[in-house]
């Protein structure tokens, strides 16, 4: 029973985690909270969703997440990028206006209707010590390990990837050696919405999604992120897995209504941790 | 400071004036048709609701999503005082809520105030999400997602406000009160601490203001309104469920305070007229025009929010008074 919860926990984790990651990697670089992010989910699942009949599973999943990454990178250049100096409101208002404006756009194109997809590969769940886990969900840890993996590459051994570090590190100091910021913030907006594309489809088979699912994604991210301690890359993975862990034990062993409150009571606990241990240092 | 009192004294005047124009004129010309009636009403509940949130947002600058909470405390105090448990007084009932809900809010606000931008946000926003849920699973007591029907309505001695017509006299009647309530507390000492932590919170501190007291009380002042607000809804509405507030209340209400303009109590006002007005009016006219209702109301709503964040980034209505009263001599960036 226990075991049962955690892979299921485990599972839903791992798509916590690539919100989270993507989440604090626009954090990171641009020092913006995008309240938008979860949209990212619900773009790149619908798409998927619709070009999965005529395409193909692969190339639709391609597809899908090249359109996400490319609206991600047009929505910092056109919109996000006019607030980039501003304070913290308008910021936060601004991503607040695109989950919204989002939304509108995911209702006219794809209805009301929860939209499911096929798992990647059918067959019979694999038996793990004695716990049924399900094939999506080895699909699911798999993608991210890779998706994740990448991005660490991407950021530690590219000459992109080390100027989004500078700019994460040290803005005006990276603008002394010649990086460009708002590029910066374009590629990161890019990345981000890559990250969630890809947890978009591969979370589809297990989790129904409807155009109006984005701003839940949007919260979990910053549970988990919050929880990761709200910066830190590796962070947010771990509190991605926690997140997930901790809603499938509390539903299945408290109530399943009570799901939601247990995540947001868990990261009310740890920003009051955190604060007292500021304080008394 | 950027506006004399002196203008914002005068400001008030004519909207006073104006607010009591528009509101009968709109009884004149709609007074016959129920549902015209109703969209005034709950603009009438919405502002209420705008100008307590906004006197913490636009004023003190802090991002609080906490309203929704409040708001369904509110109703639901009412709610459970008038039907269920006893059957006080509506009026006192709603007095009772209203202080009970500032005692709630001046036991959060020691923890809550020790945080800071995202982490106030997101907590602020956890307290009204958790209220929503207990709401939901506490059956015995809320009814759960069935809520509680039958509510009386309110009555000044044997006089009930039960009308569209009648409620609609009452409401506008509390906002403006509300509304003159808000204005003496900005100009007062309370208010020009709060805004000045709102400017600048360390500069204020050095100046002597203790922030965290003026922050707990504005706290507390917006809390007992809201509260206030969502007890007019219940008695208005005459029952209430669980979705009465959700999430998007309270973005909803912060969306109104940005795009009226966050730093005058007319924004309040202004902000619920034109959502509200937006979300009705839509649904009245674009499926007119041969579309489908629903899903051009989200797309408005963002794309006017952006558009008034990036090209008027002080909100609408500074931007007219800028035009109106342009500032004399050169303006500090």
């Amino acid at each position: 029973m226990i075991g049962q919860l955690v892979i299921l926990g485990i599972s839903s984790g791992a798509i916590y985690a690539l919100l989270a990651g993507g989440l604090v990697l626009v954090f990171n670089v641009t020092r913006i909270v995008n309240f938008s992010h979860g949209q990212w989910v619900v773009i790149g699942a619908l798409t998927y969703c619709s070009l999965m009949e005529s395409m193909g599973t692969l190339p639709a999943m391609v597809t899908a997440a090249l359109i996400t990454c490319i609206i991600g990178g047009l929505v910092y250049r056109f919109v996000i990028g006019w607030v980039a100096g501003a304070s913290f409101v308008p910021q936060v208002m601004l991503t607040i206006a695109l989950a919204f404006f989002t939304e509108g756009i995911a209702l006219v194109i794809w209805g009301k209707e929860p939209r499911s997809a096929p798992p990647f590969s059918s067959g019979e769940p694999i038996a793990v010590f004695g716990t049924l886990i399900s094939q999506q969900s080895l699909w699911v840890l798999g993608t991210m390990i890779v998706a994740l993996a990448s991005i660490w590459v991407f950021l530690k051994y590219t000459l992109i990837g080390k100027a989004m570090n500078a700019c994460a590190v040290n803005r005006m100091a990276a603008r002394v050696v010649g990086i460009r910021p708002d590029y910066m913030g374009v590629v990161s907006f890019g990345m981000s919405g890559l990250l969630g594309a890809i947890a978009g489809f591969t979370y589809l088979p297990l989790q129904a999604m409807e155009y109006n699912s984005g701003m839940a994604y949007t919260l979990k991210a910053f549970i988990a992120a919050i929880i990761g301690g709200m910066g830190s890359f590796g962070g947010a993975v771990l509190g991605g897995f926690a997140l997930g862990i901790a809603e499938s034990l509390g539903a299945g062993l408290i109530a399943s209504g009570y799901k939601d409150t247990i995540g947001f009571l868990a990261m009310t606990a740890i920003i009051f941790y955190r604060v007292m241990r500021m304080s008394t240092k | 400071m950027k506006y004399n009192s002196g203008i914002r004294a005068r400001t008030n005047q004519i909207g006073i004036v104006s607010l009591i124009i528009c509101v009968g004129l709109y009884l004149t010309l709609f007074g016959k048709n129920a549902y015209l009636l109703s969209i005034g009403n709950f603009i009438a509940i919405y502002s209420i609701f705008a100008v307590a949130t906004g006197y913490l947002f636009g004023y003190g600058r802090q991002i609080v999503l906490s309203g929704a909470g409040f708001y369904a405390i509110g109703a639901y105090g009412s709610a459970l005082l008038t039907t269920k448990l006893v059957q006080l007084n509506p009026w006192l009932s709603m007095a009772l809520t209203a202080i009970g809900t500032g005692l709630i809010a001046f036991i959060i606000s020691f923890p809550v105030f020790k945080l800071k931008h995202l982490f106030f946000a997101m907590v602020t926003m956890v307290f009204g999400f958790v209220t929503l849920d207990l709401l939901r699973q506490v059956r015995g007591v809320t009814g759960g997602l069935a809520g509680i029907p039958g509510i009386t309505p309110l009555s000044i001695a044997g006089f009930a406000f039960n009308t569209e017509l009648r409620f609609y006299c009452l409401i506008w009647g509390v906002a403006l009160i509300v509304l003159i309530i808000f204005m003496n507390i900005i100009d007062s000492k309370e208010g020009r601490a709060l805004r000045a932590i709102g400017s600048d919170e360390i500069a204020a501190e050095a100046s002597g203001v203790d922030a965290t007291k003026y922050l707990v009380r504005a706290f507390v002042i917006s809390a007992f309104f809201i509260s206030i607000a969502g007890s007019f809804y219940a008695h208005y509405v005459r029952y209430v469920d669980p979705y009465l507030s959700v999430l998007d209340v309270a973005v909803l209400v912060i969306i109104m305070l940005v795009i009226g303009g966050t730093e005058t109590v007319w924004s309040g006002v202004v902000g619920a007229a034109i959502i509200v007005f937006l979300s009705e009016g839509l649904r009245e006219v674009v499926p007119f025009l041969g579309l489908v209702a629903g899903p051009y109301e989200k797309i408005f709503y963002g794309l006017l929010l952006i558009l008034v964040i990036i090209f008027a980034p002080r909100g609408l209505l500074p931007s007219i008074r800028k035009f109106l009263y342009p500032p004399k001599g050169t303006e500090l960036k």
